[in-house]
């Protein structure tokens, strides 16, 4: 088995152009990571969750050896990084008459190893695509793609950086099974994503991320239980609004920590209709970690869970 | 070796993309159509250049490779890092374990190869053409400074499109940028050349032939076609060589190692 990956006070700032007219090759320091400590075991699928701009994707290309680390240690240094991590980048638009036979052939050419590309191509799901062109790749087999070029000259570890986005839910469960399939096999997964609700199913720890500072790393739940996140209920039901219970389709929705039996009591005679569960989302997780309250945390992040269904499609 | 296969590999690829389907005609057209033309016993050249052995036909005709195979080699790498970089497969390539100057030497050789190789064939037969129209072939060191020269002055372009794909943000910058290159080295290279003439004193108007002869030639050493052309030169009898061949060999490796080095360098240091 493998050493475990090991990163301990890493900080990475991207540098930015002087703003000074007279100086212009000067850099200076811009945003990016700060004091990350993370490990990553074999086997062990760790999930980072953040919202937009948290700091995920330059975290996970310091993990991949894209970029050197400013400060801090970390067990392998980038060549290492680069020959045992395998790296799965968001969303890459796959272009070109080339197959993906050939795409693979190439990157595993800069990996000056022999892979069975054929074993690798069946494994992702691609094998009815191996001679598909990779303009003709639908989103789904392009995420596949992606995957399988993390995956030639088999690594100790996976970085994959917002693997669902693009992806249909039977796409997403399959993408599921095929890491649970492969930290099953001893390799260490990290996954990036900004939705918690994506990853607690099968993530046996998660690191949070805001403002390029990693705030939690443990499970999910002992996560909430450290931060003190009550388990919420979402209410739902027909008519004029109650109070602390915003308008929602034809009626009214909102959230409440209350018991099932209070809610009952308050709600019933209110047009009440359904009561399930508030999933957990980043901006709870946040608001927990940092003290931040709603409208602070909601400046920053837009979150889908967080705005009803029927503005969402407005923006969009 | 891995760049080894990874520039066969590049090189297949834009070999047989669908640029070249459209460089190959223009390239058999421009250099076969030279040679054919220039052969002709009975041709007369504008400003009396005299087309008297095997040779002095190539060099004229080498005109004609600077027009369209250093041309050719922008529109192939203009979007050789940029476009790898817009679409995220860059991501992929710089987190393989893959040397970085080996990553820069697959990159050079696959986007030369796929230009020199279909040039400096054509320049072949080019050669056999003129050899059963003219009824002369050039001597073999002739023409092995023809070809050598003829690779080398693509290799230059080459790394000079490479690193403005490298520095350019989208594939447009990069173009231009290439583009702008090369319009400055084929188009506009003797009007600098008057700007540097007129700043030194020298008169452009005819009446200094030697001095602005001499400048010329010392410019010219600053330019990949120029530097290509006054290679060529060295064999031909009767041109009065301006510059010595230390200068010609210093000025050549200067062209192909600095713009290699300052390539590599920006390979190495580049982040996604």
């Amino acid at each position: 088995m493998h050493e475990k990956f090991q990163m301990e006070n890493v900080t990475f700032r991207y540098p930015l152009p002087s703003s000074n007219f007279f100086t212009p090759w000067k850099k200076r320091l811009g945003p990016g990571i700060h004091q990350i400590s993370l490990e990553l075991s074999p086997g062990e699928i760790v999930g980072l969750i953040g919202p937009n701009g948290s700091g995920k994707t330059t975290l996970i290309r310091v993990i991949a050896g894209l970029y050197k680390e400013m400060e801090g240690e970390i067990n392998l240094n980038t060549t290492m990084r680069r020959g045992k991590i395998g790296f799965m980048p968001e969303q890459v638009r796959w272009e070109g008459k080339k197959t993906v036979f050939e795409q693979l052939k190439e990157i595993s050419h800069m990996q000056n190893i022999n892979t069975d590309l054929n074993k690798l191509v069946r494994l992702v799901g691609l094998k009815s695509q191996s001679n598909t062109m990779l303009k003709n790749l639908s989103q789904g087999m392009r995420q596949r793609l992606s995957l399988a070029c993390a995956l030639v000259g088999a690594p100790d570890y996976l970085v994959l950086d917002e693997p669902m986005n693009g992806l249909d839910p039977l796409a997403q469960k399959a993408f599921v099974n095929l890491i649970s399939q492969l930290a099953e096999n001893g390799m260490g997964i990290l996954i990036s994503s900004h939705r918690v609700q994506e990853l607690k199913h099968f993530c046996d720890k998660v690191a949070l991320m805001h403002q390029g500072q990693l705030l939690a790393f443990d499970t999910l739940e002992a996560i909430s239980e450290n931060l003190g996140i009550e388990a919420k209920t979402v209410i739902e039901g027909k008519g004029e609004p109650p109070e602390n219970t915003i308008p929602y389709l034809e009626g009214w929705r909102g959230e409440t920590e209350i018991s099932s039996k209070e809610i009952i009591e308050t709600y019933a005679s209110k047009g009440l209709k359904f009561i399930y569960p508030s999933p957990l989302d980043i901006a709870d997780l946040i608001k927990a970690a940092t003290g931040l309250d709603s409208e602070e945390v909601s400046m920053n992040i837009t979150l889908q869970s967080m705005v009803p269904r029927r503005e969402i499609g407005e923006d969009e | 070796m891995t760049w080894t296969q990874l520039s066969l590999h590049g090189f297949k690829e834009r070999f047989f993309s669908n640029r070249m389907k459209i460089l190959w005609p223009l390239l058999s057209m421009f250099i076969l159509g030279a040679a054919w033309g220039l052969s002709d016993p009975n041709i007369r050249l504008p400003a009396q250049i005299p087309l008297d052995s095997a040779y002095s036909i190539l060099y004229v005709s080498s005109a004609f490779i600077l027009l369209s195979a250093t041309l050719g080699v922008v529109f192939v790498s203009f979007d050789g890092i940029s476009r790898d970089r817009i679409s995220g497969v860059l991501d992929i390539k710089l987190s393989q374990p893959i040397s970085r100057n080996q990553l820069t030497t697959s990159m050079i050789i696959s986007h030369w190869g796929a230009v020199a190789i279909p040039t400096v064939s054509l320049s072949i037969i080019a050669i056999f053409i003129i050899g059963e129209r003219f009824e002369q072939y050039p001597s073999l060191t002739e023409v092995m400074i023809y070809l050598g020269f003829t690779g080398l002055v693509l290799l230059w372009y080459t790394l000079i499109q490479l690193l403005a794909s490298s520095w350019a943000e989208d594939m447009g910058s990069s173009l231009a940028l290439g583009l702008g290159a090369w319009m400055l080295f084929t188009l506009l290279w003797l009007l600098l050349t008057s700007v540097v003439a007129g700043l030194s004193g020298v008169a452009v108007d005819g009446s200094d032939v030697e001095r602005w002869s001499d400048l010329q030639a010392q410019v010219d050493l600053f330019s990949p076609n120029g530097l290509y052309h006054l290679a060529l030169e060295t064999q031909i009898q009767d041109v009065d060589q301006r510059n010595s061949t230390f200068s010609l060999v210093m000025a050549t490796c200067i062209w192909t190692i600095v713009p290699w080095y300052l390539l590599a360098r920006r390979v190495k240091s580049m982040q996604p």
